[in-house]
């Protein structure tokens, strides 16, 4: 039986419930970006923190979270739900884990004060949430994501949610709990145990690749290797996203604990909460040696033609040139099937609710119908990159295109074409000269 | 009064001990640190921030987060250490405990000087194995990293519970809770007690033995 608070201990509890969902967004969300956290500790003068913790604001997480809430709290039925998952080239998803905050009856009777007793408790809570976001399996994987491989998305909503989503033996694990005058906060965790990756495209000559949670070691991980550049990068997001949290640390330093107190009414808010719950915001992570640009399709296209295709039939060759001059959509191999692995990228990116994914993974090449996972090995350098065997493989795979074919232009395969239906036009006069020829030696021969 | 008291057990390596206790140890540390008191009167306070960070562990799969304290750090190392060499003498018993205690200090009545009472006290009982090569470390290596993982789960499920904590102190009495020699955070007041002691069961070693067999046969 809850005890009756103040108006004002009312207030001040919402306001820390309030807050404390918030900072458990951003502490699962932050430490799936596959970044290393270190946050300064500092002195009361150089400012204060909501709960003492240098958590550091990412501005995306926080208005995803704030539209995923919708201006409601947590309450009993409805827990606030952090989803991770993750989402490979091809839009296949998978979901890692659900860390939830449930609201339960049960309330705390003592005259427990609300600030400083509950305020430590939820500090307590928070540091908890840090420490066990680095014993799952995700938090490995999150230091592997790469667009050749997979990324690491999120999704906050209020409702129930689905553990049937993270297959057999899933873990569930409980962090620990806040109890307040007026319920309990329950913090767990439910995570997947086995990941397969199936490719788009299934074929009995390929096998689903398994990923074994625990198979990427920390040394041999490339996070040691990425350590120093992953901030960096200039054009990566995660660069962008650790400014706007500077700004929000300097904002808690001198503004008092107190975030944009102007929630959404709640008749307007209810739908708005549903109607997001369906969608999948997701946040596109920077990976270091990843070159932003997408390939182009030219560099990696060797042409696919019998040569004696080209001196046997001039219309076929035509006919190649229209298609390629055509919009992508066919079913050719080369040209139109690297532009088709370019635009399921895209998609990837933009993240679509996978609706292409039928169309962009039928149309992809036989090469890319695997997931590729980078593979590190034992005993392979650590510090240099350069001697990884992932990185040889992958520049035999990307290899330059050879000279032979790039001096070959379609030009000049349609001007053979024509030089040949010329001298097919000139045939009697070639006979003719061989005639004059011969009847000019036939005297000669005579004499 | 009495404290809370937990065991945790750990079958490691020689070259584990240190990661393993320090990364449960770190953990309790961060949960039982706050930032810097600042007082404004005798009663008022305003508290600073704890700062944190991840560390990988070099011979267990695991990463665990500590306080941003290089100072504390240093602390936890030095105390851990003894225990660590004592464990791994050529001659010590492959068994010992160490225990991360948090007390606090009450004022004795004259002559008696102040006493120390523990209010929580962790011990970690370490069973060192011995591994034949390095394809049994590679499995050890992921097999600590997990159990680490559990241990860790049981101590914040613990930790959450809000059995007894000493209350903030005044002004005056901050050091007979707290340990305000760091500079960058103040942890309740700690201190480490170990001992190396030939097992008390000695059918461990046994036990071990078939562990590991049964590991390495899956």
């Amino acid at each position: 039986m809850s005890r009756s608070l103040s108006p004002e201990d009312r207030r001040e509890l919402g306001r820390l419930t309030k807050i404390l969902t918030q900072k458990v967004v951003q502490v699962v969300v932050q430490s799936r970006l596959g970044e290393k956290a270190h946050t300064r500790s500092k002195s009361p003068v150089q400012g204060s923190d909501w709960f003492n913790l240098g958590i550091e604001d990412i501005g995306e997480i926080q208005q995803e979270t704030k539209k995923g809430l919708g201006g409601h709290l947590p309450e009993k039925g409805k827990p606030l739900v952090v989803e991770i998952m993750l989402r490979t080239p091809t839009l296949d998803s998978l979901v890692l884990e659900l860390w939830t905050l449930t609201v339960l009856d049960a309330c705390d009777t003592s005259p427990a004060r609300i600030n400083p007793t509950i305020y430590n408790r939820m500090t307590v809570l928070l540091k908890s949430l840090l420490s066990v976001t680095r014993i799952t399996p995700a938090y490995k994987l999150a230091f592997r994501q790469g667009p050749d491989s997979f990324i690491i998305c999120y999704r906050v909503y209020l409702g129930d949610p689905d553990y049937e989503c993270l297959g057999e033996n899933s873990v569930q694990a409980r962090l620990g709990q806040v109890t307040t005058p007026e319920s309990t906060l329950l913090l767990c965790v439910s995570y997947r145990t086995q990941i397969t990756l199936a490719p788009p495209v299934r074929s009995p000559v390929h096998d689903p690749i398994m990923l074994k949670s625990d198979h990427f070691k920390p040394e041999i991980s490339p996070r040691h290797c990425r350590r120093g550049t992953d901030r960096g990068t200039d054009s990566s997001e995660a660069t962008q996203t650790s400014d706007e949290s500077q700004d929000a640390g300097r904002l808690f330093t001198t503004s008092p604990p107190d975030h944009p107190s102007t929630p959404r009414s709640r008749t307007s808010s209810e739908s708005s909460c549903r109607g997001h719950s369906q969608q999948q915001p997701e946040r596109k992570i920077s990976v270091a040696f990843v070159d932003a640009k997408p390939p182009k399709p030219d560099d990696f296209f060797l042409p696919d033609i019998p040569f004696s295709n080209l001196l046997t039939s001039t219309v076929e060759v035509q006919a190649k040139g229209e298609r390629e001059a055509a919009a992508p959509q066919t079913q050719e191999k080369g040209a139109g099937g690297v532009a088709t692995v370019e635009g399921g990228e895209k998609v990837a990116m933009t993240g679509s609710d996978g609706s292409h994914k039928s169309t962009a993974s039928a149309q992809l090449k036989e090469e890319a119908d695997f997931v590729m996972v980078e593979l590190k090995t034992p005993f392979a350098g650590m510090q240099d990159a350069g001697n990884d065997l992932g990185t040889f493989y992958r520049e035999c795979q990307n290899a330059p295109q050879l000279r032979m074919f790039a001096d070959t232009p379609e030009d000049e395969i349609s001007d053979l074409a024509e030089q040949l239906l010329t001298f097919e036009g000139y045939v009697d006069d070639y006979n003719e000269l061989v005639r004059s020829l011969h009847s000019e030696e036939s005297p000669g021969s005579s004499q | 009064m009495n404290a809370n008291t937990q065991v945790l057990e750990l079958n490691v390596e020689g070259r584990q001990v240190d990661e393993a206790v320090l990364s449960l140890f770190h953990t309790l540390l961060f949960h039982r640190s706050t930032g810097k008191f600042h007082y404004k009167n005798d009663n008022t306070y305003a508290v600073g921030t704890i700062g944190f960070q991840d560390v990988d562990c070099d011979f267990i799969d695991f990463t665990y987060v500590r306080c941003s304290s290089e100072q504390l750090d240093r602390s936890i190392r030095r105390e851990v250490s003894g225990f660590c060499e004592a464990i791994r003498a050529p001659d010590a018993p492959p068994s010992g405990q160490v225990a991360l205690e948090f007390y606090q200090r009450k004022r004795g009545r004259w002559p008696f000087a102040t006493e120390s009472i523990p209010w929580e006290v962790w011990t970690l009982r370490i069973n060192v194995v011995s591994l034949n090569n390095e394809h049994e470390r590679q499995i050890w290596r992921e097999k600590v990293g997990e159990t680490l993982g559990e241990r860790l789960l049981r101590i914040t499920d613990t930790l959450n519970r809000h059995d007894y904590i000493p209350s903030p102190p005044n002004q005056s009495d901050i050091d007979y809770i707290y340990d305000t020699n760091y500079p960058d955070v103040q942890p309740f007041l700690f201190k480490v007690n170990y001992s190396v002691s030939p097992p008390s069961n000695p059918s461990t070693t046994t036990t071990i033995k078939k562990l590991l067999k049964d590991t390495l046969a899956l």
